[in-house]
This record gives C-alpha cells, structure tokens and sequence, in this order.
C-alpha cells in the first residue's frame, strides 16, 4: 500500500471538489498537498496524468473543463455530478441489497458490489425499522454464488460497456500464446467455465474466448468497437460439433450407471439389472460406459461394443507400461 | 497487507458519509461492517483527518473525533457530506445479483426483487452506463419440471422423493425435506435433509430424476448447523473436499485441457502432471476410466492397480458377453 500515494488522490479529490473554478494544473501543483512544487513540471505531469486516469478509472467524475477553442482551463469535481442520486429504497430493499453483495462475496464483482451497498447506506435516510419481522436472509429459500475470480471479466465487462476494443495474449491448448485484437460482448459461464464472446477485429468474425487461457492482463485501447454487439444468442457458443448419433442399449446394474441414465431416453426395468437406451455419439457413450465399467453387463450395438473393447485393450497396453 | 490503492481510496471515500450519518457509531461496530480491523478502521480515520482542501488549516480538514477508541463522531466532513454516485461495476455488480436471485426455483421476495432491480437499472441508464443484462450470462440446465417440483416442495414445505444420479455413478432412491436452493456459478443444488443419510445433503438439480412430491411434512431442520445461510462454502455437505486426498495423475494431449480447471492442482513447470481431489475411490476410478487412454492415474498405487483390474475384468465380461 502507498500511504502517500492515497493521501495525495484524497486531497486531490478534496480541491477539485471544493473549487467553483476549474483549477489550472500549476494551481494544483502549487496548493494540492502531496504534490511537490520543487520536482521538475514533466514529472510533476506524469504524476498528475497518471492520478487522474485512476481517479476517473474509480468512477470519480474529473471534468477537464475546456474554452470554446478546446483549450484545457483546468479540472474540477462538480458537486452535483458526484453526488449519489437517492434511490429512494425501503428498508427491506436495503436488506437486499446486503445480500445480492454476497453473492459475488470473494468474486470479481464482490469490492463493486461492498462499495455500492455502503453508499447507498449513507444516502438513504429511510433506514426506518424493518416492516417484517422476518429478515430478508431468513425468509430467502434460496441463494445464488458467482465464483468467477478471472481478472480478465472485470475489463471485459467494461469494454463490452463502452463498446472498445480490448487486446490480450491467448494461449491455445495446441498452440505458442498470440495476440488478439478483440470486441467483447458479453461474458459467459458454461460448464463452470468462463467465456468472453465477442468479435476479433483482425480475423473478423465472430469470437469465443476461454478466459482460462488468457495469459497477463487484457488491456482497453482507445479504439472503438466496429460492431454492434449481438444481443441475440449470445450465448450460443460455438464448440466442435457432435459425430453422428446412435442408439444403444446397454445393461447396467440397479444402482449404478448415473452417468449413462443423465442422458437415457428410457430405462427398462429387470430384476437384478436395468437396460439403459440411450441415443449420443459413439464417443459420448464410450465414455459413459467406461465410467460405469465394473457394473456394466452387455453393450449393443455391436460397433460400440467393439468400440469399448478396443479402446480397454489400447489402456491396458498404457497402464502396463 | 497488500492493499492497494484502488480498493482502499473507495472505501476511505465511503467511510466519511457514512459515519456522518452514524453519529457516536462503535469502531467495533464500522471495522466489521467495512470488512476491516479495528487497526485498519483506525490507520484509515487517521489518514483522513491529516486529509482536506487547499490550505489545510485547522478549519480545511477531514474533522472525526475517534480518540477515546470507541465512538466515532464526524464533526466535518468537508466536501464529503454525500456518498459517490455509484460506478456502472457496482450498478452491474447488483443487477446481475438480482437476477441471478430472481430466477432462483422458490425464491420468495420476487416482488421486492424486481422493484429494486428496476430502480438500479434506471440508476444505470441515469448515470450513462447500459444496463447490464446480455453482459454476464450464466447458463443452467435444468429441466423446467424438475425445478417447478422442487420449488412447489420448498414452498409448501413437503418432501420430495427422487432418483438420484450421483457423481460418483451411483444411483439411489431419495426422499428429503427442503431446505434451500442454491445456485453457484451455473450449478443448481438443492440443499436438503435426506432422510435415507438422515443428514444434510446437496443435491444437484440436474442429477434429479423422477421427482415427486410426498403427501409429508417437511422435517424441521431448524436446529441443525446449518452454517450461514448465504454462503455455499458454508454449506455442511461442502466441508469434506476441503480434506479430500489427491490422486497424481498423467495427462497427455487430448487432456491437456485439465489442467486448467479450477477445481484440479496443476503445476506450469509440469503441465502435463495434474493432482485431482477424490472424496470415493469409486468416483475417482469412474472419472479416469471415462478418458479411456487420455490419461494415466499414478497415485496413489492401488487405485492406478485398481484401474487395471477394472480395465481386464470389463475386456474378459463384454467379450464372453458378445
């Protein structure tokens, strides 16, 4: 943590929110404490440069007030501006607030989401009693948790927002890491995975990235999006697609299988077995298969039965070594 | 006490609102509402008051009287009398929460839930960022009926009888009291007493078959621990892992995918060797069979000599089989 560094932004926030005129850099320069006015002026601007983007980075509304000819005049925070507008929220509307934080909790979103509620608890003056005996906690018969602690989802979003352009470095499982030049859209958890979908301006085409794989920091550019994000099917990624499908029957003992039965279609019922029908790729039911193998009976059709076999005799040639 | 500048410059901006309208509040009662020590929450309201405009005489400073280390009294907040308007992350960060809750199978306050999410989307378009649907999704899937019947038992407050297709392969007949739903990343569980392991279980919602509704009251499950009730880690089901033994485990090209999950220990020095945590021999065999030759369980020994067993006695039954 950088002491100095904090006490400076603090009164820096202070002058530029305390002024009715726009204060002129060498005004800062001059009465801002933390500021040094001996230090020479290029990095005494570097300084300045660099703190002002993070103030306006933490959402602080810098205005860099210019003339009619675009010249800069100076800087200040307008009151009204930073103000938070009361929302107006009731008691209990507070309480949900408390708990929608939780659920990002550890997550990228949980400091956004801590921060929020504090302000809103000193604006809102309605913090009356709460009308239900009940808390919101208790009376909740459910509850959502997002995990997701990938960096590269808080710029992302922020991109996708303001519609820009972000570049990263992608390592593909097969491949060296390489550049790309990306519009995000949106970001997308499948399978417990996260996914940024979006277009790649150099390839152009529509993208799915695996944030996983995402090596350092993904980085704003100043450029602007090109495409309108889709807002249809987004969702919809696109993975490799399925081998041709067939049906199988396969002869399982009574409490076993679960795999196979997630996806049968029907499920016969013996007396010391069950015949699961299931219909997926040749792959797909290998698996399955294997999973369950100690408790598995007969497999039909004969291919996949061939299929099992083959690939039991490749891992028992592994497995001897 | 690596904090840094981003995350604390908020809070400090939070901190003097806040207090404001808390006059005579506890440092006690701040430091754990702010998630913070007692010695942060000080080390902060001291950075303050050396904090304040051009000037910086007497009456141009941060004024907060904490010195008896008990209450807390702002006597001048100087351009800090409100709170910062809020961020569009902390809008986004609220308004998926919301829908995430919203679309939870049983939630109650479902009315509440929306007035407040429509009164944080218009904050959002007020303060110029777009609203935050389509940006984050997270995907479920769960069949409609069986998120209808486990919501229909939470709200009357019955049992429900289902199969249960388990991670470890086994299947077995359930009958358990509801307690909650949780939804964790894009996982649905059902948290409930199971009357068969007469214990707090969790239950997947997509490895649910054959749900039904039982004509019996749901058992009250008040007086267990149940552990907080709004955190998943808190979950008594979820403790266990946190133990679990881990298996050392080959990969090779085609599993070389693995290793970047989160759940699994990899190393980038050896990419290709992963350590797995197993709760059952049974689900760890399962699991590394299903890759069929893509991998290669090293350790423990006995579950690498089990695997072969496995693999010999199924090549001998599904060829007498046939």
């Amino acid at each position: 943590m950088n002491r100095g560094k904090t006490e400076r932004l603090l009164n820096l926030v202070f002058a530029l929110m305390a002024t009715a005129r726009p204060l002129t850099r060498e005004q800062i320069r001059q009465s801002v404490s933390g500021y040094d006015p001996e230090v020479s002026s290029e990095s005494f601007e570097r300084m300045f440069e660099r703190d002002k983007d993070e103030l306006r980075s933490m959402g602080i509304p810098v205005q860099t007030v210019t003339n009619a000819f675009d010249e800069v005049l100076g800087y200040r925070i307008s009151q009204d501006n930073y103000r938070l507008i009361d929302l107006n929220l009731t008691a209990r509307e507070l309480e949900i607030l408390s708990v929608t934080q939780q659920v990002w909790d550890q997550a990228v979103l949980g400091p956004a989401a801590r921060t929020a509620v504090w302000k809103i608890e000193a604006s809102n003056l309605t913090t009356s009693a709460t009308t239900s005996t009940e808390s919101v906690s208790e009376s909740l018969t459910g509850f959502a948790q997002v995990r997701a602690k990938e960096a590269a989802i808080l710029p992302l979003l922020k991109a996708a927002r303001e519609g820009r352009v972000v570049q990263f470095l992608y390592k593909p499982l097969d491949r060296e890491a390489e550049k790309r030049v990306f519009e995000p859209w949106s970001v997308v958890c499948r399978g417990g995975r996260w996914y940024t979908v979006g277009f790649d301006a150099v390839r152009s085409e529509r993208r799915t990235f695996k944030l996983a794989r995402i090596q350092g920091t993904v980085s704003l550019t100043a450029r602007e999006a090109t495409q309108a994000p889709q807002h249809e099917g987004l969702a919809d990624i696109s993975f490799p697609q399925q081998d041709v499908t067939i049906e199988a029957a396969i002869s399982i003992g009574k409490s076993h299988g679960a795999a196979l039965r997630k996806a049968a279609a029907s499920v016969d019922h013996h007396e010391e077995y069950d015949v699961v029908h299931v219909t997926a790729a040749q792959s797909d039911l290998i698996e399955w298969v294997l999973t369950s193998l100690p408790e598995v009976r007969s497999v039909e059709p004969e291919s996949l039965r061939h299929g099992v076999i083959t690939t039991l005799s490749n891992m028992k040639v592994k497995y001897r070594g | 006490m690596a904090e840094n500048v981003q995350d604390r410059l908020p809070r400090l901006l939070a901190l003097v609102p806040w207090l404001s309208q808390r006059p005579g509040i506890t440092l006690t009662e701040t430091s754990s509402h702010f998630g913070v020590s007692v010695d942060q929450l000080t080390t902060d309201l001291y950075q303050l008051v050396v904090c304040g405009v051009p000037g910086y005489g007497p009456d141009q400073l941060v004024d907060i009287d904490f010195y008896d280390g008990e209450r807390i009294w702002v006597t001048d907040p100087q351009t800090l009398s409100t709170p910062m308007r809020l961020t569009p992350d902390e809008l986004a960060a609220h308004c998926i929460a919301l829908r995430f809750l919203s679309q939870l199978p049983g939630i109650s306050d479902k009315g509440e839930i929306g007035e407040l999410a429509a009164k944080l989307d218009q904050a959002a378009v007020e303060s110029g960022a777009v609203s935050a649907p389509g940006l984050i999704n997270v995907e479920t899937f769960v069949d409609p009926e069986i998120q209808n019947l486990v919501t229909e038992s939470l709200v009357r407050n019955i049992k429900i009888s289902f199969e249960y297709l388990a991670g470890d392969d086994s299947v077995s007949k359930r009958s358990v009291s509801p307690i909650r739903v949780f939804q964790v990343d894009d996982n649905l569980y059902l948290e409930a007493m199971c009357d068969q392991a007469e214990a707090i279980r969790l239950f997947r919602l997509d490895r649910i078959r054959q749900p039904q509704l039982l004509p019996d009251q749901a058992a009250d499950s008040t007086g267990s621990d149940l552990g907080s009730k709004l955190s998943f880690m808190g979950s008594q089901a979820l403790h266990a892992i946190h133990q679990a033994p881990h298996a050392t485990i080959r990969l090779t090209e085609k599993t070389q995918w693995l290793s970047e999950e989160n759940w699994i220990v990899s190393d980038p020095e050896e990419p290709m060797l992963i350590r797995v945590p197993f709760l059952s021999q049974d689900w760890l065999v399962g699991w590394a069979l299903s890759f069929g030759g893509d991998l290669q369980v090293i350790e423990p020994p006995d579950i690498a000599a089990r695997i072969m067993d496995t693999i010999c006695e199924g090549i001998d039954r599904l060829t007498v089989d046939g």
